[in-house]
């Protein structure tokens, strides 16, 4: 046959299969078309409270030095994607209100999505540091990806915030150096206080539960922990999969115990279908329920119906504070995307407000990473939660508030704070190094009894 | 020698020269993805050995992956054992698993062997999320890659050597007279008892060979990622691996490679630029499945053939093997086993 033709031809499939392969790695190196979201100060500036906004300095600051670009990691796809999106929205705003500038150089967010993967979010973190060459990573959403992340930032010495990822472990037993829970908190840190608060009130015998994974076992270790300190007792603790379809047998196993209250803590879709079953079996008006905080955030109060007023729970966020740094924050977060800010929003505002004021402290110098983080660990300031400090550990020492759920003029329903727990540690009232010598808050170790007695 | 063994050859010549050339040509960030779709490449290679030559899909190979990454995962951070004991562990982890899986799944097949390893997946990741010495759903953090490969591309030039001796020991297994029988057991099992082979053993064999692929696989993402988590033991892990497989080219030891080239790249760099890239990537499957049943790879093997004139005189003279034949042949009515 023509062999040129033929030659010809194999050169062109060889040829295609390179080019095949080229392409398929080319794509990894930078486009420099990336999605850089930057806050507009001009056009958004104006709906903004104009008062808070000059208090803090950062407004009509014209930028002077190179820009710096930071990373947002959230799970803006997947099961959390309405939660992640919240924490995007949240992060975007402060800049949009306060303006894009601090320290004199303008912020540029680069956003990735962890699909709430651990595997996903560490390739996202790895891009951002390596290819993007971020100056500080903020997120992820969940812990276990917040934990593979933190591992991976220790070695690249880029400091990485840790608004929403809770994992009590982050702060306390593996602490690591540039990585800081700024804006953030620790699971137990906000159902320590409502354990004493169910003892407070008058409750003697409880029962829990909690969605049976790491956070579940968190939020209940520190409820219980506290509860039964105070001379309560626990006498059943339930413990359901994640995505349970039906709470009816939970339901039925709590109304045999007859119990003085239930503690409660449930995530997403399965919060919704918690707080429905509990109306609907008659319980919530024969049993006091106190919730977690995710039980109840404003994510799922707009997804609930009247089944959900009333209801108490704790939390470090209570949109119906009334207190200017957060009802500014809630008008503006309505005004801008209709909606109420859920703690996923506040959080990552606070984590913004909280780079934004340490870059003016360094002038902007965020690659002097000791000088930028040891700013971050100095601050002092009033956010939308309330007072914000770190404590030696890198959790942020705030207030917790007992919040009921009550309904607004305008119908929406919201948590309105009925008593606030000032200033709470993570450790709560513990000594930190007894509290740490103890297990982390699991299936097993839920703290019950006299602590430090039984770990 | 014919053309399209030329052709190979030379395809073949030209992907290794590019992979030993990437860590020169490609930023850090780029290396450490081809390092991850190689290391899947490897772990659809595995399932491709049972699915596409013995005819066997597995839903639950992410449990053997997960177990091989548990078992360095437990020696490096509950333990603090050396890199020698995180190897020896986690591949005996492997194949401890994988042997009692095979065991269970030897004597079933069709839909029966579907659910009998969808379940074992289950069970995996069942226990990983619950055990707290695992660290439950948050997984296990802390592990080093062996001080010797801990820069990128030296991580990356170990992972293509792990990776090429696995595919080269698979050739030979899927070209050896071992490697006939599977594709017997793929044919018709039947067949195989009457010409005295033994389906249940073949089965079993093939499970441990794959099972172990599959935990070096594992053991590699271990040291990859150095952390290990249940989403490893997940089903859609599983269906992955599947899927990557599919996509490239069932049957043949290159197509899972392509096809997990395909999707790590879909997953890790093309969702930087597309939103909803979940969407692309079932898409894709829709019009592999629709449009190229072979998958990547033999879609372009077809079009080798149809397009290129020497190669469609080739493939006219080509024998037909009485194997390939017996495929056709599979319509003959089964007796029942027993």
């Amino acid at each position: 046959m023509a062999g040129k033709q033929v030659k010809r031809r194999k050169s062109v499939v060889v040829g295609m299969l390179s080019v095949v392969m080229l392409l398929l790695a080319a794509c990894g190196a930078p486009g420099g078309e990336e999605e850089v979201v930057v806050g507009q100060t001009d056009d958004a500036g104006t709906e903004a409270p104009a008062t808070e906004a000059t208090e803090g300095g950062a407004t009509e600051q014209e930028a002077t030095g190179d820009p710096i670009k930071i990373g947002f990691l959230a799970a803006t796809t997947g099961t959390a994607a309405s939660s992640g999106q919240d924490m995007v929205r949240g992060w975007d705003l402060y800049w949009k209100v306060n303006g894009d500038v601090a320290g004199g150089r303008q912020i540029q967010t680069v956003h990735e999505d962890t699909a709430g993967d651990p595997a996903v979010g560490l390739n996202k973190a790895k891009r951002l540091v390596e290819n993007e060459e971020v100056k500080l990573v903020v997120g992820p959403l969940f812990a276990n990806v917040g934990l593979a992340v933190a591992d991976y930032m220790t070695t690249t010495g880029v400091p990485n915030f840790h608004p929403v990822a809770s994992a009590d472990d982050m702060t306390q037993r593996t602490r690591m150096d540039n990585v800081l829970r700024v804006g953030g908190w620790t699971s137990s840190q906000t159902s320590h206080p409502l354990g004493q608060y169910a003892y407070d009130e008058g409750y003697r015998k409880v029962v829990t539960i909690c969605a049976d994974y790491a956070f579940g076992h968190e939020m209940c270790g520190g409820f219980t922990n506290t509860f039964t300190d105070a001379g309560g007792e626990v006498i059943k603790q339930l413990w359901n999969p994640l995505g349970t379809q039906d709470f009816g047998t939970y339901m039925a196993q709590i109304q045999e115990q007859n119990p003085d209250a239930v503690f409660a803590l449930q995530v997403g879709g399965d919060s919704v279908r918690y707080v429905e079953s509990w109306s609907s079996f008659g319980m919530k008006d024969t049993i006091p329920l106190l919730g977690g905080e995710v039980l109840l955030d404003q994510s799922l109060l707009r997804n609930m119906g009247p089944e959900a007023e009333g209801l108490i729970s704790s939390g470090k966020f209570a949109e119906g504070l009334d207190a200017p740094e957060t009802q500014d924050f809630v008008e503006s977060f309505d005004n801008e995307y209709g909606d109420l800010p859920s703690y996923y929003a506040s959080v990552s505002y606070i984590a913004a407000q909280w780079t934004a004021n340490a870059l003016e402290e360094v002038d902007g110098d965020i690659e002097d990473v000791d000088a930028f983080l040891e700013a971050v660990r100095g601050l002092e300031f009033d956010s939308p939660g309330g007072p914000m400090k770190l404590d030696e550990y890198d959790n942020p020492d705030q207030n917790v508030y007992i919040r009921e759920v009550q309904t607004r003029e305008d119908g929406r329903m919201w948590n309105v704070p009925i008593k606030t727990y000032e200033n709470v540690s993570q450790f709560w009232e513990y000594d930190p190094e007894e509290f740490l010598e103890c297990p982390v808050y699991s299936r097993e170790y839920q703290g019950k009894g006299e602590f430090p007695e039984g770990c | 020698m014919t053309l399209t063994n030329r052709a190979k050859l030379a395809a073949l010549g030209f992907g290794l020269v590019a992979a030993v050339a990437a860590p020169y040509a490609f930023r850090p960030f780029t290396v450490s993805i081809i390092t991850l779709a190689l290391i899947f490449g490897l772990y659809a290679m595995s399932i491709d050995l049972m699915a596409g030559y013995a005819g066997l899909v597995t839903l639950g190979h992410a449990g053997v992956f997960a177990t091989g990454a548990y078992g360095v995962g437990y020696v490096a951070s509950r333990i603090g054992g050396a890199t020698g004991q995180q190897l020896l562990v986690g591949m005996a982890a492997g194949l401890v698993v994988t042997s009692i899986f095979a065991l269970m799944a030897m004597r079933v097949g069709g839909t029966y062997f579907l659910m009998v390893t969808l379940a074992q997946g289950m069970i995996v990741w069942g226990f990983a999320t619950r055990s707290t010495d695992l660290g439950a759903e948050n997984g296990l953090t802390g592990v080093a890659r062996p001080s010797a490969f801990s820069a990128y591309w030296k991580f990356y030039y170990l992972t293509l050597a792990i990776v090429l001796l696995c595919s080269l020991a698979m050739w030979v297994i899927v070209h050896s007279p071992f490697g006939l029988s599977l594709r017997g057991l793929k044919g018709s099992e039947t067949r195989l008892q009457m010409l005295g082979y033994n389906p249940a053993l073949t089965k079993f064999y093939v499970f441990m060979l794959a099972g172990l692929f599959g935990t070096v696989a594992g053991v590699m993402y271990a040291y990859y990622n150095q952390f290990v988590s249940p989403s490893n033991a997940v089903f859609a892990t599983s269906g992955k691996g599947v899927l990557m497989a599919i996509m490239g080219g069932i049957g043949t030891l290159i197509g899972p490679v392509v096809g997990a080239f395909i999707i790590v790249f879909i997953e890790n760099v093309l969702s930087v630029h597309i939103e909803r890239w979940p969407t692309l990537l079932g898409l894709l499957f829709i019009f592999t499945i629709l449009g190229a049943r072979k998958g990547f790879v033999g879609a372009l093997s077809d079009g080798w053939y149809r397009w290129v004139p020497g190669a469609r005189a080739e493939r006219s003279t080509r024998t037909v093997s009485p194997l390939d034949a017996g495929d056709d042949a599979v319509a003959a009515p089964e007796v029942k086993a027993n």
